[in-house]
């Protein structure tokens, strides 16, 4: 699904937020990228990404090389990879299923499929008694499954999240963590970018840790050991 | 194909709400910019007209000597017609010169008197003349020279006061239009500029305005033109509205204004209204291409600038 082989990133005037990463991520899996901040985590998730290009290396994602992927096949990759961030990044004017339909319309699909998907994503994310609510009208939790739900509207086989419980409380965590390992289950790829150490702790999933832009440990069912 | 080009319209018609004041301030300029441009057209319309109609009137007549026989009148008539300036010779005889006079001067009964007077003496009130027109204003000094270099030049008396006259007032209204031509240049060249200034700080606020947005477009895999197209398309709601907004200007005014050019231009075929119904197509769907092609480039311009995408 994911290879990743001697992939370094060189940010100006003399950080290697990336330093020869080497890693191959089957279909199906669940990966916790760990770290304590700013050994590459979020970098390494920008680079599959393609939000920012490697300086060395070569990237793989379902046997696309996407290294030096051009500008114009960027919107093309993006919509087989789904995206979760910290801060949840809805559209404030919006209500939940506006938000949705919205990541829907500006790709050009269809009135009639927006409105036979959008209800089913919104009752896999448990969501569907709340539609007309605005993001200020829901909780973090919330909000952040909206935005997951708005990650899974083009079916991707991988979804990143960068670090999608970092402003949420415990309880909320848990639900998003349990909403991410359902959706692992109907096949899709997850990586979940954290340095949440009870989170990982409680996954009893496959663990690569960074420090430094290295990798220093990847365990099959791994814990956070930083 | 379809749903994306109305989603296109509809982000469009979005960001043209919410930022109506800029809106708005767009459309005024680029009112004035095009209101500018049809004075300019309509400017050069009317002075063109009138330039034409005084050249029309410009001739030089020769008026033969009392003594000289017909024979040698059309000898110098024939002579005369070969040269390659001259568009028309005309012959007026005694009879019709008297004629001519009498129907101008017909409400002055003291010169009517005079003549009269001079006709019963049987003395010869007029001269035989020819009415000269060339075919290019210009041409009337080489047709004077021409005239007094001739053989035939002691035969008659030339009488260029009208053309001297006529071409002064032509030579008048040329460095007038010129000048106001220019000025109208300039007033275009600043409205064009402003238009550029405004169409690029609007892409600005714009692109400012839809962060959140372009964001989500980006994170979600909509396609860079999909990104782009709404900014366009808001740009050509502009010329278009302000296209529709000059045309029902210049109507409404020429309503007003083409009556007294009727008067003013009585007698001659100089009409605003006639010329724009002719051309309408060809002058404001032009002035509408260049003003989208000036304002979209302008766009692309700021696009690149502040549009990361």
């Amino acid at each position: 699904m994911i290879n990743l082989s001697n992939v370094s990133k060189f940010y100006k005037p003399n950080v290697w937020a990336l330093n020869k990463v080497s890693l191959n991520i089957n279909p199906g899996e669940f990966v916790s990228i760990v770290g304590q901040s700013g050994t590459g985590k979020s970098t390494l998730a920008k680079i599959l990404f393609a939000e920012e290009a490697p300086t060395e290396g070569k990237v793989e994602i379902g046997g696309w090389d996407i290294t030096n992927i051009g500008l114009s096949e960027i919107p093309y990759l993006r919509r087989q990879i789904g995206f979760v961030f910290q801060d949840f990044r809805l559209l404030k004017r919006k209500n939940i299923y506006e938000n949705i339909s919205f990541a829907m319309e500006t790709c050009g699909i269809d009135s009639e499929q927006i409105n036979k998907v959008v209800p089913q994503i919104l009752k896999i994310v448990g969501l569907q008694n709340k539609v007309d609510r605005y993001p200020h009208q829901l909780s973090g939790g919330e909000q952040q499954r909206t935005a997951i739900a708005r990650a899974l509207v083009h079916q991707p086989k991988l979804l990143i999240a960068d670090e999608p419980t970092g402003n949420l409380d415990s309880i909320n965590s848990r639900e998003i963590i349990d909403l991410l390992l359902r959706i692992n289950k109907l096949n899709t790829t997850i990586i979940l970018v954290t340095h949440n150490r009870d989170v990982v702790n409680n996954l009893n999933k496959r663990v690569v840790t960074l420090d430094d832009g290295k990798i220093i440990s990847d365990q099959k069912n791994g814990r956070y050991i930083l | 194909m379809f749903t994306t080009f109305l989603r296109i319209i509809k982000f469009a018609g979005q960001s043209f709400a919410r930022n109506i004041w800029l809106s708005v301030i767009n459309i005024t300029i680029l009112v004035l910019t095009l209101l500018t441009i049809n004075f300019l057209i309509i400017f050069n319309l009317l002075t063109t007209g009138a330039v034409d109609i005084i050249k029309d009137k410009v001739d030089v007549s020769v008026y033969f000597k009392e003594n000289v026989a017909d024979e040698q009148i059309q000898e110098v008539q024939s002579k005369i017609l070969d040269s390659l300036y001259i568009d028309d010779v005309q012959y007026i005889s005694p009879e019709q010169a008297l004629k001519d006079f009498k129907a101008k001067h017909e409400s002055d009964q003291d010169i009517l008197q005079a003549v009269t007077e001079l006709e019963r003496e049987k003395e010869a009130v007029f001269l035989p003349s020819i009415r000269i027109k060339a075919q290019n204003i210009s041409l009337y000094g080489d047709i004077l020279k021409e005239l007094k270099e001739s053989q035939y030049s002691n035969l008659f008396e030339i009488d260029e006061a009208q053309f001297r006259d006529y071409a002064t007032i032509t030579e008048k209204i040329n460095t007038i239009s010129n000048r106001v031509e220019m000025v109208g240049y300039i007033v275009s060249l600043i409205f064009l500029i402003i238009a550029f200034m405004m169409v690029y700080n609007t892409i600005k606020v714009a692109i400012y305005t839809h962060q959140e947005e372009i964001s989500i477009m980006k994170l979600v895999g909509a396609t860079n033109n999909f990104i782009k197209s709404p900014f366009i398309v808001e740009i050509i709601f502009y010329n278009i509205i302000a296209l529709l907004i000059v045309v029902i200007l210049f109507y409404l005014s020429m309503s007003f204004v083409q009556p007294m050019l009727n008067k003013l231009f009585a007698g001659y075929s100089v009409s605003v209204l006639d010329y724009y119904n002719s051309k309408f197509l060809l002058i404001f769907l032009g002035q509408f291409i260049f003003t989208v092609l000036f304002s979209v480039s302008t766009s692309l311009m700021a696009m690149k600038k502040y549009l990361k995408i």
